[in-house]
C-alpha cells in the first residue's frame, strides 16, 4: 500500500488535483470532504440532534466504499450531486466540527484506505487519519482564487449563487476549520506545502506528481 | 502541550530490515513470492508486502503449486525439514532468517555435538522457537511457567529465543544453578538479540520517566510483546497498539508525557504517524 495524502482549506483545489494525480498515478481516490458532505446530507434528512445517540449510531451503521477505484457509494448507493448542494455546503463544517462524527469518519476513511495505492483528500489527512502516510501534500490559495474557482464550480453544475457569497463560504469554513478545537486544519510536520496560485491544474499535477513519484521510491 | 518523548532506537532492526528488503528486490523484479505465514510480525507491514503482491501459505494446509515460484524464508527461520521440501517443490527459496537466528541455530548444533543436553528459554509455538527445535531434535523448551527443571546429562546448555527478556533469562539460568541435581558443565548462552536488549534498556527509562508508554507493534510479536510486559510493570498506563488507529484519546485525559517505543519488525512510519498524530492531539 502507499498512501498519498492531500489537505488544505476549501477551494485550494484539492479535489481536481487530487483526483487528476490520482489518475496519473493509477492510484485509487477517497475524498474524505464527500464522506462529512455524506453525513451532513443524512443529518439534514434525519431530524435527529446532531449528537444524538441515535444519529451518532446511524453514522456507524452508515457503509461506504469505493468502487472502481474512486467512486463512493453509500449504503449500497453511488453518492451524487445531493451531497454537492450549498445547503449541504453551509451544515458541513457544524457537522465536522463535532468530535464523534470525526473519530466515526475517521475511522471508516483508514478502513477504506487499507492496504490500498491511494490518493486521500481532505483537511486532517496527514495529521490524523493517515499519519503513517508516506507522502503529504498540503495545498494552499490566496482566498480570492479559492472563492473564484468554487464558484466557477458551483456555475458548471447549474448552482444559482453570488460570488459575494462564495467568498463569505470560503472566510467562514476557513476560520471554522482553522481555530476548531477537534483536528484543526494545519499541515503534518513533514508535509510538502504547495501553493497553487496562479498555477493550471495541469502545472499544479505534473509538479506534484515527479514530487511524489522521487518520494515513493523511500516509502 | 503534551509531552513526547520516543526512544531512539526505532524502527526496523537490521534482520527484519534485510528480510523486506530481499522480498521487495524480488517483486520489483516482477517474480511470484511465496512467504510462508509472516515475513515478519508487524500486520501493517504484512499488508504492505501483500499489497506490492508477496503470497503467503500455511505450511500446516495444503499447498499451492510453488514450481514457477520463488519462496523466501521468513526472518524467524523455518523447521528443517519445511526448508527441504520447498527446496524440493520451488522453483527457488532465498532464505532471509535472521542472522541472529540462524547463528543460535550453529551453536546450538556445535554444542548438541559436544554432548551437551540443550535447553532453550523460549516460547512454545513461535515460529523461531520451532525453527530452534527443528535443528536438534530433544531440544527441550523452557519458560516461567516450569516450576521444576528437569535433566538427565551432566553437560547442560542453556539458550534463549532471541526476543526474550533478559531478566527472565537469568532467572532460569539460576533455576539450573540452584537445583538439586548436579552437572559437571554448565554453559549459558546469553543469545538474546543486542537491538532487542537495547531497546528492553530504553523502555524501562520511558515508562519510568513518563505518565504513559506506547508499545507499538504487531500482536504476534515478540519482542513487542516483551516490551509491553516490562513497561506494564513499571508504569499501568502502558498501552500495546499497532497503528493510531489503535489509540483511544482518553487514554490522555489526564496525561501530560508520553513515551514511544517499539518492537524490531515495527516501520518507523507508523511511529512518525504516531508523533503527528498525538502533536495535534492537545494543543
Amino acid at each position: 500500500m502507499i498512501y498519498v495524502t492531500i489537505d488544505g482549506p476549501a477551494g485550494s483545489g484539492k479535489s481536481s488535483v487530487s483526483r487528476n494525480l490520482a489518475r496519473k498515478l493509477g492510484f485509487e481516490h477517497l475524498d474524505t470532504g464527500a464522506l462529512y458532505r455524506a453525513a451532513a446530507f443524512l443529518w439534514i434528512h434525519s431530524r435527529k440532534n446532531l449528537r444524538s445517540e441515535e444519529f451518532l449510531k446511524t453514522m456507524e451503521d452508515t457503509s461506504f466504499y469505493l468502487a472502481n477505484g474512486s467512486t463512493l457509494f453509500m449504503n449500497g448507493k453511488q453518492l451524487g450531486g445531493e451531497i454537492r448542494t450549498p445547503e449541504v455546503g453551509k451544515v458541513v463544517s457544524k457537522v465536522a466540527e463535532v468530535p464523534e462524527i470525526r473519530e466515526i469518519i475517521t475511522k471508516k476513511a483508514r478502513e477504506i484506505a487499507s492496504g490500498k495505492r491511494i490518493v486521500v483528500e481532505g483537511r486532517d489527512i496527514g495529521t490524523v487519519v493517515l499519519p503513517e502516510a508516506c507522502v503529504k501534500i498540503f495545498l494552499t490559495a490566496s482566498v480570492e482564487e479559492r472563492a473564484h474557482r468554487r464558484y466557477e464550480d458551483y456555475k458548471s453544475r447549474g448552482v444559482d449563487v453570488q460570488f459575494k457569497e462564495v467568498v463569505e463560504e470560503i472566510k467562514l469554513r476557513d476560520k471554522i476549520d482553522s481555530t476548531r478545537k477537534v483536528a484543526p486544519l494545519k499541515p503534518a510536520r513533514n508535509a510538502i506545502i504547495f501553493s497553487t496560485d496562479s498555477l493550471t491544474l495541469e502545472q499544479v499535477v505534473n509538479e506534484l506528481y515527479s514530487l511524489i513519484m522521487e518520494k515513493i521510491k523511500k516509502c | 502541550m503534551l509531552k513526547i518523548e520516543v526512544a531512539e532506537d526505532i524502527g526496523f532492526c537490521f534482520g527484519v530490515k534485510h528480510a523486506v528488503e530481499v522480498v521487495e528486490e524480488l517483486l520489483l523484479k516482477g517474480e511470484d513470492v511465496y512467504i510462508t505465514g509472516d515475513l515478519i510480525h508487524n500486520e501493517d507491514e504484512m499488508l504492505r508486502l501483500k499489497s506490492m503482491g508477496l503470497k503467503s501459505f500455511d505450511v500446516a494446509n495444503k499447498w499451492p503449486n510453488i514450481s514457477e515460484s520463488t519462496v523466501v524464508i521468513r526472518a524467524h527461520g523455518v523447521p528443517l525439514g519445511i526448508l527441504e521440501e520447498l527446496q524440493k517443490k520451488a522453483k527457488r527459496v532465498v532464505n532471509a532468517t535472521c542472522t541472529v537466528v540462524s547463528a543460535v541455530g550453529e551453536l546450538i548444533k556445535k554444542e548438541k555435538a559436544e554432548g551437551f543436553e540443550i535447553f532453550l528459554y523460549g516460547r512454545e509455538g513461535h515460529a523461531e522457537v520451532e525453527y530452534l527445535k527443528s535443528v536438534v531434535g530433544d531440544l527441550k523448551v523452557i519458560n516461567q511457567e516450569h516450576s521444576k527443571i528437569d535433566f538427565y546429562s551432566s553437560k547442560i546448555a542453556l539458550f534463549s529465543q532471541t526476543t526474550m527478556g533478559i531478566d527472565g533469562f537469568k532467572e532460569i539460568s539460576k533455576k539450573f544453578l540452584n537445583g538439586e541435581k548436579l552437572f559437571s558443565s554448565f554453559h549459558i548462552h546469553n543469545t538474546i538479540c543486542a537491538v532487542t536488549l537495547e531497546r528492553e534498556r530504553e523502555v524501562k527509562e520511558l515508562a519510568k520517566a513518563n505518565d504513559l508508554c506506547l508499545i507499538v507493534g504487531g500482536k504476534k510479536s515478540s519482542n513487542t510483546k516483551k516490551l509491553y510486559e516490562i513497561a506494564k510493570s513499571l508504569n499501568q498506563n502502558a498501552h500495546m497498539i499497532l497503528n493510531v488507529s489503535e489509540i483511544d484519546e482518553k487514554w490522555f485525559d489526564s496525561v501530560e508525557s508520553v513515551g514511544i517505543c517499539s518492537g524490531t519488525s515495527t516501520p518507523a512510519r507508523i511511529i512518525d504517524g504516531i508523533v503527528e498524530w498525538l502533536s495535534n492531539l492537545k494543543n
